[in-house]
Order: C-alpha cells, then sequence, then structure tokens
C-alpha cells in the first residue's frame, strides 16, 4: 500500500474460527450448512461447512467453526481467491498464510502448506508470509514458493528450540524475515523481557547477515482480557525497541490478539492500532476486512508529518497528491 | 429468631441450594456474595469478616459467600453474558476473601474437592489460559497445582506422585505440540498412573475429537465448562465415559443475586 506502513493480513489462518451461531452460516438445506458470501465480481456464493458444523443442537451455543481451515481442507478455490483478494483490496502487502491447525501431523500440515502456497501464488504475485511453529512446515511453503513472483517471507523465528535453522532458510530463500519475542522457556511477561529476548535475536540475526530492512519485530500482542496489563507491556517493548534499533527495522505484532475475548472488537483494534503507530510500529498484522488498513496508514503519514519524523511532510503532500 | 433464606449455586454441583440463617447472616451473605460478584477485592475482606461476625462458621461463608458470588458470574459467563476479564476480577476478590477465611478453617472443611495438576505440554510455553483454568479450578474448591510450561512427561507423572492428584489436566496452544498430551498420557500409564487419575486435554487446538482418541477422560471448549467437566470427573455421577465439555447439558441457574425471603 505504501512504504509508510506495511500491512500484513492475518485472515488465511486455519485458527481462524466462527461461532456456530454466527448469522453469517446459513442453512443450505435440512442436513448442510455454509458460509455465505460476495465474490468480488459480485457473485454470490457458498463455503460448505456442513462438515465441521455441530451435528448436535445442543453443542451449536459455544461451538466454534474453523471455517479456513475448511475451505483449505475441500481446496475452495473460490472461497480461496476471495480471501486473499479481498484482504489486497483492502490494502494488505502480505498474506500471512497458516495451516498448523489443521493436522498435528506434520506430513499432513506440510502438504497442506506446498499445496495452499502454490494455489495462492497462481492467484496472486503479492508476497506470501508461510506461517507455522514448525520450522519443517515452513521449509515445505518455501519449496514451492516461486519467487518470481515475490520475497517469501517467513513467520516466524525466536529463541524456542529448534527455530534458529529458519535464519538459514531466510538466506536461503532471500526471504523476509519475522521475529518474534517468545524466550527460550516461555513467553515474556513484560515490556523489558520482550525487549531482551528480540535482542538476542536480533544478534542471532546479524551474525546470519539478515539486512535491517529485512526484519520483522512481532512484539506479541496478548489479549487484555486475560490481563489488564497486555497492552502496556507490548507498546512499551515497541517504544523501547524503536528507539534501540532506530527506523529501519520493522517493528508490528498480532493487534488483533488484544480484543480476544472482548465485545466489539473491532473498536478495540482500532484504538490499539493507533496506539501501536503512536508507539512506534510501521507494521500491523489486522483483519483488513474488520479494520480498513487506508485509515492507519493515512493517520500514521499524518502523524509522520505533525511530529517531524517526515520532514517537510514530503510524504504526506505526496499521498495527498497521488488521492486527490 | 426469625429465620431467612436465600438461594445459591452450590459451586461444586451446579444446583440450586437453599440456605437459612438469622434476617443478619443472610443479610451478610448477599452483600458479600455480591461484592465477589462485582470483583471488589479491596472491600471483600471487610465483608467476609462482617459475615464471620454475626456468628456464621467460616465455612458457611466460604461456600455461600464467596463461592455463591464466583458462581453467578461463571454462569453468566456460560451463558455469554459476561467477559473473561468479569470471570477473572470475581476469582481474585474471592481470593482476597480467602485470606480472612483460611485461618479458621477447620482442617477437614479445608479438604479439597479434588487435587489437580495442571500443566502446559512439553514443547508448548503458552500459559495464559491454562493459568485461567487453574484460577477457576480453585475458585471452585480445587487444590491446583501448576506446573507451568513446557512440562515434561516426567514432570507431570512426578508431581502427581507428589501431591497424590486426583486430575491432570493438559494444555497445548499448538498443532505441533498437542500430540504431546498423547505422549504424557502415555508415561501415566507406563508409571501405573493411568487407572487412578483422570485426564483433561484443551488449549485452542485441540478438539473433543483428539481428546477422546487419544485417551483423554474429559475436553471443555472454555475454563469454566473444564471446571464442570473437573467436577463431573470426581463425582460419583461419571460412569468412565468421555466427558465432551461441548456437550454438557446446561443447568438453569439463577441470574441475579439471590432474594432473601423473610
Amino acid at each position: 500500500m505504501s512504504d509508510a506502513l506495511i500491512v500484513i493480513g492475518e485472515n488465511l489462518n486455519a485458527t481462524r474460527k466462527l461461532k456456530a451461531t454466527s448469522p453469517r452460516i446459513v442453512p443450505l438445506d435440512d442436513h448442510r450448512w455454509g458460509l455465505g458470501y460476495t465474490d468480488l465480481g459480485g457473485t454470490k456464493r457458498v463455503l460448505d461447512l456442513t462438515e465441521c458444523y455441530p451435528k448436535d443442537p445442543e453443542e451449536r451455543g459455544r461451538a466454534l467453526v474453523p471455517y479456513i481451515a475448511q475451505a483449505i481442507r475441500v481446496r475452495d478455490l473460490d472461497y480461496l481467491a476471495y480471501a486473499v483478494h479481498a484482504q489486497i483490496r483492502a490494502g494488505a502487502d502480505l498474506i500471512d498464510c497458516c495451516v498448523d491447525e489443521m493436522s498435528p501431523w506434520p506430513e499432513e500440515r506440510m502438504a497442506h502448506m506446498r499445496w495452499l502456497i502454490t494455489t495462492l501464488q497462481s492467484m496472486t504475485d503479492v508476497t506470501l508470509s508461510v506461517d507455522s511453529s514448525d520450522p519443517d512446515t515452513i521449509a515445505a511453503g518455501l519449496e514451492v514458493y516461486d519467487r518470481k513472483k515475490s520475497r517469501p517471507c517467513i513467520n516466524s523465528v525466536n529463541l524456542e528450540e529448534g527455530r534458529l535453522v529458519l535464519l538459514d532458510l531466510a538466506r536461503e530463500y532471500d526471504a523476509l524475515l519475522v521475529a518474534n519475542a517468545s524466550g527460550r522457556e516461555g513467553m515474556p511477561s513484560s515490556a523489558q523481557e520482550r525487549v531482551d529476548n528480540l535482542c538476542q535475536v536480533m544478534g542471532h540475526m546479524d551474525r546470519a547477515g539478515i539486512p535491517l530492512k529485512d526484519r520483522y519485530l512481532d512484539g506479541l500482542v496478548f489479549p487484555i482480557g486475560a490481563g489488564p496489563d497486555f497492552g502496556t507491556h507490548y507498546l512499551d517493548a515497541i517504544r523501547m525497541l524503536r528507539e534501540h534499533f532506530g527506523p529501519e527495522v520493522h517493528l508490528f505484532g498480532g493487534h488483533s490478539n488484544v480484543s480476544f475475548g472482548m465485545p466489539n472488537r473491532k473498536l478495540l483494534n482500532d484504538a490499539f492500532l493507533i496506539l501501536s503507530i503512536l508507539a512506534g510500529c510501521d507494521c500491523i498484522m489486522v483483519d483488513p476486512l474488520m479494520n480498513p488498513p487506508r485509515r492507519y496508514l493515512e493517520f500514521k503519514l499524518a502523524a509522520d508529518a505533525l511530529t517531524a519524523k517526515d520532514e517537510y511532510g514530503l510524504t504526506y503532500l505526496a499521498h495527498c497528491r497521488a488521492s486527490a | 429468631m426469625a429465620i431467612a433464606t436465600m438461594q445459591i449455586v452450590d459451586p461444586i454441583t451446579g444446583d440450586l441450594v437453599e440456605v437459612s440463617g438469622t434476617p443478619d447472616q443472610i443479610k451478610a451473605l448477599r452483600t458479600l456474595a455480591a461484592h465477589v460478584e462485582r470483583g471488589e477485592h479491596l472491600v471483600v475482606p471487610d465483608a467476609t469478616q462482617a459475615a464471620l461476625d454475626t456468628g456464621l462458621p467460616a465455612f458457611d461463608v466460604l461456600v455461600n459467600g464467596l463461592q455463591a458470588g464466583l458462581a453467578i458470574v461463571g454462569d453468566r459467563f456460560k451463558r455469554q453474558a459476561a467477559f473473561i476479564p468479569e470471570v477473572l476480577i470475581t476469582a481474585r476478590a474471592m481470593k482476597t476473601g480467602m485470606t480472612v477465611l483460611k485461618p479458621l478453617l477447620a482442617p477437614t472443611s479445608q479438604k479439597p474437592k479434588g487435587i489437580v495438576v495442571l500443566g502446559t505440554v512439553r514443547g508448548d510455553l503458552h500459559d495464559i489460559g491454562k493459568g485461567i483454568v487453574g484460577i477457576m479450578l480453585e475458585g471452585a474448591g480445587f487444590e491446583v497445582h501448576d506446573c507451568g510450561v513446557n512440562t515434561s512427561p516426567e514432570q507431570f507423572v512426578q508431581k502427581i506422585l507428589d501431591v497424590k492428584a486426583d486430575i491432570m489436566g493438559m494444555s497445548a496452544l499448538l498443532s505441533t505440540t498437542m500430540m504431546n498430551h498423547k505422549v504424557t498420557i502415555q508415561a501415566l500409564t507406563e508409571a501405573g498412573l493411568r487407572g487412578k487419575v483422570k485426564v483433561m486435554s484443551g488449549g485452542a487446538p485441540v478438539t473433543a475429537r483428539f481428546a477422546e482418541d487419544i485417551g483423554a477422560d474429559a475436553w471443555a471448549p472454555d475454563a469454566l465448562t473444564a471446571v464442570e467437566a473437573a467436577k463431573l470427573l470426581i463425582s460419583a455421577d461419571w460412569g468412565g465415559t468421555f466427558v465432551n465439555g461441548g456437550a454438557l447439558e446446561r443447568k438453569a441457574l439463577v441470574d441475579t443475586t439471590p432474594e432473601a425471603s423473610a
């Protein structure tokens, strides 16, 4: 969308679920259920969810339906094309792709990742972020990645056991590299711990020769519903990281995690994205359909001009001219 | 002497129970339950003391005051009328009341409903959801021993032996680590503990079908249902079949603070 703010679309993640009671899920006949959507050509379509919709009406009150996993499992090309193009149209620069929740078996995950990357690249030239907590699944996605279309992104390296191998993969495939703030023994419980962990990973990336501008640091966003200080921990960490590493490295987080379990997530996400940009994020990871990124780009351009990060407001002026 | 009554939700069985006492006692219990319900942890210790000052035994103040307040919010959460932070501040309020009651509770009445060993399995560092399950189990009267994250099968087995656990609860937030639920159950079997300990399996990627397939006894979709499942596992009603928390029958519970009747 613009260099000022990089947007990662998070919607192609097999963890994504809808409440079984969601009005978006409609009965197709007496025994079949589907997710209704309108594709970008204006055609009304349905993603068949019958296989993963609870049969027992008693269970529906609290059940969650893994609709993205289902779309990948049944190879619904219409839905996947819609999911990727709708995000791009809304302003996503990278599309995160995660199939982890589709199977506990590594071979199955790897097969799904290979298929998903190949399939999406037949639909778009956008940068795909190959996302897994299992380095083998990432390697599988990179093996089939067509680098004539775009540079791949790897999500993510961290200090946990077995992950540093991703540094070699990043070099081998000339990939953008996400690093997250997880520690070797546990998740960070403060801003300082996030900074300390990421400083260590930055050291590894220095030694591996990953260019600064290819590094995306994920400060780890946890839900405020589970801990009142989780939002502050993240924002303070972003501030400290920006000060410590300067303007070139990219800083972001899984911003919509912050509202998990709370009502009106769109509103909380909106406020948190603005706070994050003010703290120093130049990248956001969101559902671009729920929180359209253009608003955050324009906010950042204006804020940068107002605080002289954008000297004489030249980037701001260019943006205004281009959108006039 | 005038007798007043109130209805509370028994935090262990989930049934509505009638409690009677003097009007002062019932008023004090209602006030205490309301403070817990609203998560007012700063005033709960005084309200707990006030209930004790009416002559109520500490155990009654615990069950009919503190736990009654928690049960109301728990029920609301299950009906999606309350949110996680409201449940957490309620549990916190209950804890401050417990600090007043604990020295007064007779050793026999302090006997927990069940002893639970919790942990996130090997290779997985996620602790938030598992921690909430622990808080809710404690609130319902269980004794909880949290092994933390990245817990090896051997650590689970050792902790179960050390504390003589009735239930083991395992968490995983990654599909890449959920197979370690199966490995942990195998370790229990090899240690000769599988027949003695009930096993609960949960976490975002874990489905009821997965939990049943790997030989767990119960699965739940959220922390409060996990408490319900745990209660069922240690009750005489449990016949040994797999408990799918997603299909547990909803009990009809009161919504508002119970009214006292003179």
